[in-house]
């Protein structure tokens, strides 16, 4: 991995940054292209998976190519259907389907959106971050307390992109990622474009939410791009990354002391969109304009 | 909101645009003018109309050529608790589009449904009936000219099994 020596005034010490980015499986072509530039494979339980017999459970032939590929790289799962934040519980589909990777893959960490997909067992079909409220935090807890103890790795949440007003609860955003982390010891998973939809869209203070956080609990950063619809920024993650979410990333990768990977997300629907040749230019772009600079942050304090 | 998990149901009659008292509280009442939720709405079915498209694409384009897709996904999307798993959502679909009141979606439906079920292991034989030429159908859905019409006295039978090469054979029987 490429390193920039250490600048003068910067904390020198640094845990080694890498980067990953989506393999959803069935594109072998894909897959060879993107493995030299990566470090890591950050693969979606749910979009891996399929149904047969009523059961859900992860596509036999993925799971081999994934295998194989497990001899050079190690994996980030990134799940979209635990649906954490359920007052009515989470999906145990899911939990299942987290057992068999774990057992069949080397998984650096796994992480999951701070969000509810379903009630009462009814999908939405669309992720809804919860009210932050003290009756969610504890409920939440409890939950990441589980996953932490179930896998023994570590645990991260992303902070999902709003299109809603926001319920008036008891805690900012920042201040209840922190207690979270510091009630859990889950890291976070800071997805840069998901912070300019919502500067965008209802024009969320980024500064002030970096300020609050504290940086020290972000593991991993998500860096994607989308597009204007309906008024809106969405989080469709079928774009390279533009200058703007960049220009955010790298003020917040100088401040996140413990950041161990950057990846670049999209769709598996947007790859003929991008392309293989987009895709690895933009993994040579991100480790060339990011990660270069990984051996001089600022210090968190 | 009393609690968590009356707020999250209100929030999914809400995002499913299911009939509901007057919002009682400012939040909900504020939720339900948001232009935000307009979007979320029409991105769920988007998703929904993708699965769709990508687990039954002949049901899918049959319905676009009749011009129903839309408010098929819509429908069914908020009629349904529809999986977040593509292939089963596309079953649930499927299912859903058998009965559909148009004999040609049914039949159409009908035989991507069975196909599905045969490719997963069934071990069933399945038929469907048409009342026009199958092979016409997809012709004119491939080449995207006019959908032939249904025939008088003519039945047209598919058989779909494991047991049949290429899993799929038709036959025309006259009444």
């Amino acid at each position: 991995m490429n390193r920039t020596p250490s600048t003068k005034g910067m904390h020198p010490a640094r845990p080694e940054c890498g980067l990953a980015t989506t393999y959803e499986g069935g594109d072998p072509r894909l897959l060879e292209r993107i493995c030299p530039l990566v470090d890591y494979l950050e693969i979606s339980p749910d979009s891996i998976s399929q149904v047969s017999d009523e059961r859900c459970a992860l596509d036999p032939a993925i799971l081999r190519e994934l295998e194989e590929a497990a001899r050079e790289k190690t994996f980030l799962i990134h799940g979209v259907g635990l649906s954490i934040a359920s007052a009515s519980g989470y999906s145990q589909e899911y939990v299942r389907l987290l057992d068999e990777l774990f057992s069949r893959l080397p998984v650096a960490w796994h992480s999951e959106h701070l969000a509810y997909t379903m009630v009462e067992g009814e999908q939405l079909g669309t992720m809804l971050p919860p009210p932050r409220t003290q009756e969610a935090l504890d409920m939440l807890c409890e939950r990441v307390s589980f996953l932490r103890a179930r896998y023994k790795v570590p645990f991260l949440l992303e902070k999902v992109v709003r299109f809603l007003p926001e319920y008036p609860g008891d805690y900012s955003e920042a201040q209840f990622l922190n207690a979270l982390c510091r009630n859990t010891g889950c890291g976070l998973l800071l997805d840069v474009y998901n912070l300019e939809c919502d500067h965008k869209n209802f024009g969320f203070n980024i500064e002030e939410f970096l300020r609050e956080l504290d940086l020290e609990n972000v593991v991993e950063m998500h860096l994607a791009g989308g597009v204007e619809y309906g008024g809106f920024q969405v989080d469709v993650h079928s774009h390279v990354t533009a200058e703007s979410t960049l220009a955010i990333a790298r003020k917040a990768f100088l401040r996140t002391p413990g950041i161990r990977a950057v990846t670049f997300e999209y769709l598996k629907e947007a790859i003929p969109r991008l392309g293989h040749d987009g895709i690895c230019g933009e993994l040579a772009r991100l480790r060339q304009t990011l990660l270069a600079s990984e051996a001089c942050y600022e210090h968190a304090g | 909101m009393n609690t968590l998990a009356e707020y999250q149901k209100a929030m999914l009659s809400l995002i499913k645009a299911r009939p509901t008292p007057p919002a009682r509280d400012l939040h909900m009442a504020e939720l339900e003018q948001s232009r935000g939720l307009e979007l979320l709405r029409e991105i769920a079915v988007w998703w929904r109309g993708f699965a769709v498209e990508s687990t039954c694409p002949w049901t899918a384009r049959l319905l676009k050529r009749l011009g129903n897709f839309e408010t098929a996904v819509t429908e069914f999307y908020r009629g349904q608790n529809v999986s977040p798993y593509v292939t089963r959502a596309g079953e649930q679909f499927l299912f859903q589009m058998s009965a559909h009141p148009e004999p040609l979606v049914h039949a159409m439906a009908r035989l991507e449904l069975a196909l599905m079920r045969v490719k997963q292991g069934s071990a069933d034989e399945y038929i469907v009936q048409w009342d026009r030429n199958p092979e016409m159908v997809f012709q004119t859905l491939r080449s995207g000219s006019v959908l032939p019409l249904a025939e008088t006295g003519v039945c047209y039978e598919m058989y779909i099994s494991c047991d049949i090469p290429e899993l799929v054979r038709c036959e025309c029987k006259l009444f």
